[in-house]
């Protein structure tokens, strides 16, 4: 057993000073912009009594000013005690900035974010179900947050009476940069949707057969109640 | 007699008055009191006739929002925000000129900005202790597209919607967050009014903000370090006594000097803007009934063309590409020039010192030339309007059939069947009649007497390629 020098304190192992002493002047040396050697460190605490707190002996010592005055606390970077409080107060403030800043972050993005979920646009009528001809994709409007989106309302069945699953209701923007889709029936003789920006085409289901189109064109809901065909938002 | 000192003027009070209360001779003397060559290249000048042109888009930005309504309320035909658009350019007293100095200076301020990089780059100017500066310039360079981007969509007419309908779905190819940052842009799933409300607050409240920001930053750093230019002409100054007596003061002679050059930005604008109104075409249409052919602005046309390029060459690797196009070209083309400073580790600034990086810029700028330039042809048809009298199948009908029809109507399985890829093929189809424009299929298939019209969904050949190839047709439709 050896007896601290800095602090006093009983410890085993290696040196002159106990290891919580040598964390913290370690520690001082970090934090100090143009640190002594960790050495000298070591040997001016071995040497002189601590700096900090002074013993009521030393205490005296600094009234009758024959001792080198002791900084404020928290004033002196070579203050072991003192950096340990400045570092607090870094923390601090960088903390309150950093959750203050992220909060106002997720307030304003979660503010930004829109409600696009298929329930957020209500059921709208299209007309009646006669209007939509077997095998003819007929564009309808409806309005999705106060603009019309062009849909084209497809009858699968072959006649004036398509079960469900026969009744697709799909966007006219195309999925590969939204741009506005047209029937043209005929071509390869069933007809396609096809983009006049780069070309994609659809077959009249709205799979994607040709061009750079990542994936099938966008559903809406369709339901058809009392012989009128009601679309809704976007469903897959 | 003792002769007295004149009492200070009122000037000189004022002067002495705001000394001692600022210091503001200090901050003068940082900023102007140095010298510079008596001689600079005009080239040099790129960076401040940007911020003039800034100047010019906040002040004629805030005229313009005294008048403009962010609005898409139904108002006769149109939008609020279209019909507002409408009002600045015919009935407010100079409305006209006002748009038109806002809108040709966001075309300069795309072009200078772009310019400026280009010269930094060319003399090296990034290289250390410089390599910040560069950086706060390369992201006020995507500030300055960004306010393009906002911008464009204002006045919502066609080409308004429709080229913000296509930007705003780009960032729909980001892995994982796609939809959510299309979400985020749009307001919603579509454009809309929130799409309109949002665009506004960010072109005019959050851009104004971060570019000024980030200027800041840039021009404190430019002061830092002082001009490239002036600290040179400082170093050789110091050891050459004759070039040293032809430098000049920095104030006031290079203040006069850039006052020139406001000048001559100034009434370029101006000139731009009483030549060529800014336009406005039809209001946006969601449902597109005139199926208008969306493009983009023209600063976008090469990575449009591009995009184009890859669809034709790629088909089948088309929905794989298209994402690298949109995301992946800018994604790179931003973080190489932010680590411009860290990928060019030449220890000389002179071009010559350089040639790899050099070289490689002038391709760089002159495939985005090239590809700016064709990009222009596919967004206005990529045909002649020009009217051939006596067309040569090679020479003029070829190009049109190749730049129009080939999309669909060639490779191993044609559209309908018909191969238009050489006379041979095409003359199999009997799709002309030789003498006889009228009875010709290809004729009233690219006028729309027999729909579909082709192109197929537009857009159409113009009228001067139309009649050039029913002369050709009345000429018997030779393969010559």
């Amino acid at each position: 057993m050896k007896t601290c020098t800095r602090c006093g304190a009983a410890f085993d192992g290696e040196g002159e000073i106990c290891p919580h002493c040598r964390r913290e002047l370690d520690e001082v040396a970090r934090w100090t912009p143009h640190p002594p050697a960790a050495d000298a460190l070591v040997s001016a605490a071995g040497a002189a009594p601590p700096p900090t707190r002074p013993a009521p002996a030393q205490a005296e010592a600094d009234r009758q000013g024959e001792a080198p005055p002791v900084s404020e606390p928290g004033g002196d970077d070579d203050d072991p005690e003192g950096v340990s409080r400045r570092r607090f107060l870094t923390n601090t403030a960088l903390t309150v900035g950093g959750v203050v800043g992220v909060g106002y972050l997720a307030l304003g993005l979660r503010y930004l974010f829109p409600n696009v979920s298929a329930a957020a646009t209500p059921l709208q009528d299209v007309g009646p179900v006669s209007a939509f001809p077997p095998m003819s994709p007929t564009l309808a409007t409806i309005v999705q947050d106060g603009v019309q989106d062009g849909v084209y309302v497809v009858n699968l069945s072959n006649g004036s009476n398509p079960a469900p699953g026969q009744l697709l209701a799909l966007d006219f923007h195309c999925t590969h940069l939204n741009c506005p889709v047209t029937w043209y029936p005929g071509v390869a003789g069933v007809g396609r949707y096809i983009c006049p920006c780069h070309g994609s085409q659809f077959t009249i289901q709205g799979a994607h057969v040709a061009g750079p189109a990542p994936r099938p064109m966008f559903r809406h809901q369709v339901v058809i109640r009392n012989g009128r065909v009601l679309v809704g938002g976007i469903i897959s | 007699m003792r002769s007295r000192a004149a009492p200070p003027t009122a000037r000189q009070r004022l002067v002495a008055f705001l000394e001692e209360r600022t210091s503001f001779s200090v901050i003068f003397r940082a900023l102007f009191m140095h010298q510079v060559p008596g001689f600079v290249n005009p080239l040099d000048y790129l960076g401040e006739a940007t911020a003039f042109v800034f100047i010019n888009q906040a002040v004629t930005g805030i005229l313009l929002a005294m008048f403009y309504n962010a609005s898409t309320t139904p108002v006769g035909h149109a939008t609020a925000a279209y019909q507002s658009i409408q009002t600045i350019m015919t009935q407010v007293p100079l409305g006209w000129v006002l748009r038109g100095l806002h809108y040709w200076g966001a075309n300069a301020m795309v072009v200078l900005v772009f310019a400026h990089m280009l010269r930094v780059f060319y003399v090296g100017a990034y290289k250390k202790p410089r390599e910040l500066t560069w950086m706060f310039g390369v992201m006020l360079l995507g500030v300055v597209i960004l306010f393009a981007f906002t911008g464009y969509l204002l006045p919502w007419d066609q080409q308004a919607y429709w080229a913000t309908m296509v930007g705003t779905d780009m960032p729909s190819y980001v892995p994982f967050i796609g939809n959510w940052l299309l979400e985020l842009a749009r307001g919603g799933a579509w454009l809309s009014g929130a799409t309109l409300t949002r665009f506004y607050a960010i072109h005019m409240l959050v851009l104004p903000l971060l570019l000024v920001g980030l200027l800041s930053v840039h021009l404190a750093l430019v002061f830092r370090h002082g001009q490239s230019i002036a600290v040179e002409a400082e170093e050789r100054g110091r050891r050459d006594e004759r070039y040293r007596r032809t430098l000049v003061d920095f104030w006031p002679n290079t203040i006069a000097q850039m006052s020139v050059v406001v000048l001559v930005v100034a009434l370029g604008l101006l000139l731009l803007t009483l030549l060529f109104k800014a336009p406005l075409l039809a209001p946006a249409d969601p449902l597109n009934r005139a199926h208008y052919q969306p493009i983009p602005a023209w600063y976008f046309y090469s990575i449009y063309y591009v995009l184009d390029a890859v669809g034709r060459l790629f088909p089948m690797q088309a929905p794989i590409l298209s994402p690298l196009v949109v995301i992946g070209l800018p994604l790179v083309g931003g973080i190489a020039l932010l680590a411009m400073p860290w990928i060019d580790r030449s220890p000389s600034p002179e071009p010559a010192a350089r040639p790899l990086f050099i070289s490689g810029a002038l391709v760089g700028v002159a495939a985005l030339l090239v590809f700016t330039y064709l990009g222009n042809g596919l967004a206005t048809g990529g045909v002649s309007n020009t009217v051939v009298a006596r067309p040569s199948f090679a020479a003029d009908i070829q190009p049109i059939l190749s730049a129009k029809c080939y999309i669909c109507h060639s490779g191993s399985s044609p559209s309908g069947g018909l191969d238009l890829t050489s006379y041979a093929s095409a003359a199999k189809l009997h799709i002309w009649v030789p003498g006889n424009p009228q009875q010709s299929l290809l004729y009233e298939k690219i006028t729309g007497a027999v729909p579909p019209r082709m192109p197929l969904g537009g857009p159409y050949l113009p009228p001067g390629a139309i009649q050039t190839i029913a002369n050709w047709i009345k000429e018997g439709a030779p393969n010559n």
